[in-house]
């Protein structure tokens, strides 16, 4: 900016060789630039360490929040476009867990957890069982695709909704026959 | 060597120029973090939100205090009002006009679509305020400082421009509209620091902005990770 209008020289932190707006150290006490300048850095890294403490506070907070470590569950059926499985909030065993489908990485489907499952490994941990979902669906092509079930956890004033997944993602279609899943129950507190 | 004469030869060992720019970044990612990180975690908690713009704040103010600098050196000021005006004038009217034609060719012209609250003088009061405080931030506190970085001229407003744009990420126009004001701002500053007058002018670019560019283009002035919903 060549056509700057011409300021007095000060000065200046950046020496006097130059007018020009420029950031004062005060003058006088050759002391005190250099006082004030430790003080700036000490200022600066005390608000750095405490913003990391913020962000780590409200990231703790957060995912304590936001992911149910309570959550338990399976899928049990997958293919010839269905899938079924099970899924309890073991900390609220009446409760009905809401729960969504997303093939190759859409969204399909939601639905609650309350039917009786055909097969139920968590079995003990509610008393009236109605726990299982089931969707029906249709894929088009013979290609194989891939299937997420997720459990939806809300939390918070403003209703954050968190996907957990239930599970494993699984690999169906290709002409493969309807697979049936004995793998352990799934926990939420494994969720990624 | 005792820890006085470390601390001493550390803080000598970093120049002006590396200070001012971490000064630059500390109050850069202190908005951010409110922007981004705050608001996505903190479930848009305005209590929470408060606390990094604070914490930011009133590290400019302590800033200020240890560099010596006055209200009159950061632009709190009306000796020079008049010529920043005049400064501002004609950047002001091409951009309103600009703004118009964007309005008349979309016909959202509406100069009441920005109600700022339930007074007649809040949208007034409320644009200019807001335009002060992000006006201070952006030429008391950062323009001075990217001026011991890279010195008076264009490099120095273009990073305040550049700075003052990324803020408004992701909204895309009003990034775009961010960054043109920022220049014009910034160098109306380096010429005639007066925040009165770019606080007024902030105020006003932003009644018309939001007069005439259609509020879906805008989306309605989201910015950081609420642009997202």
């Amino acid at each position: 900016m060549s056509d700057a209008t011409p300021l007095e020289p000060r000065h200046t932190e950046a020496g006097d060789a130059e007018p020009g707006l420029r950031v004062l150290f005060p003058p006088g006490d050759s002391s005190r630039p250099a006082r004030a300048r430790q003080n700036l850095v000490r200022l600066l890294v005390g608000k750095s360490i405490f913003e990391a403490l913020l962000v780590a506070a409200l990231a703790a907070a957060f995912l304590s929040s936001a992911f149910n470590p309570s959550f338990r569950g399976a899928l049990t059926l997958v293919g010839h476009g269905r899938i079924e499985g099970w899924v309890i909030d073991t900390s609220r065993p009446e409760a009905r867990v809401e729960v969504q489908l997303y093939i190759d990485g859409r969204f399909v489907a939601s639905a609650d957890a309350d039917k009786q499952p055909s097969e139920m490994s968590g079995a003990g941990m509610t008393t009236d069982g109605r726990h299982g979902f089931r969707f029906d669906f249709d894929v088009e092509g013979s290609s194989e695709h891939e299937a997420r079930v997720y459990a939806v956890h809300t939390s918070g004033d403003e209703g954050t909704r968190t996907l957990q997944l239930v599970g494993k993602p699984l690999r169906f279609g290709g002409g493969s026959s309807p697979e049936v899943i004995t793998e352990g129950a799934w926990r939420g507190a494994d969720s990624r | 060597m005792n820890r006085k004469e470390l601390i001493d030869r550390d803080t000598h060992g970093l120049s002006a120029g590396s200070l001012a720019l971490w000064e630059i970044l500390s109050v850069f990612f202190s908005i951010l973090l409110a922007e981004w990180i705050v608001f996505s975690i903190g479930g848009g908690s305005n209590l929470l939100l408060a606390v990094p713009v604070g914490v930011a704040f009133a590290f400019m103010l302590i800033s200020h205090r240890l560099r010596g600098e006055s209200a009159r050196d950061i632009g709190l000021r009306l000796d020079n009002f008049g010529q920043a005006a005049r400064l501002l004038v004609l950047p002001t009217v091409v951009q309103t006009l600009f703004l118009l034609c964007v309005g008349w060719l979309t016909s959202s012209i509406n100069f009441a679509r920005w109600d700022g609250g339930q007074s007649i003088l809040g949208m007034p009061l409320l644009g200019v305020f807001w335009g002060l405080l992000q006006q201070y931030a952006l030429q008391g506190f950062i323009n001075r400082r990217a001026q011991v970085v890279w010195g008076q001229g264009w490099t120095s407003v273009t990073v305040v421009a550049l700075i003052f744009a990324a803020l408004h990420l992701p909204n895309p126009w009003l990034t775009l509209a961010t960054f043109s004001g920022g220049l014009v701002w910034a160098y109306v500053y380096q010429r005639a620091p007066n925040l009165f007058a770019l606080g007024l002018s902030h105020g006003l670019m932003t009644w018309v902005l939001i007069s005439t560019v259609p509020p879906q283009a805008l989306y309605h002035l989201r910015v950081g990770f609420k642009f997202f919903g």
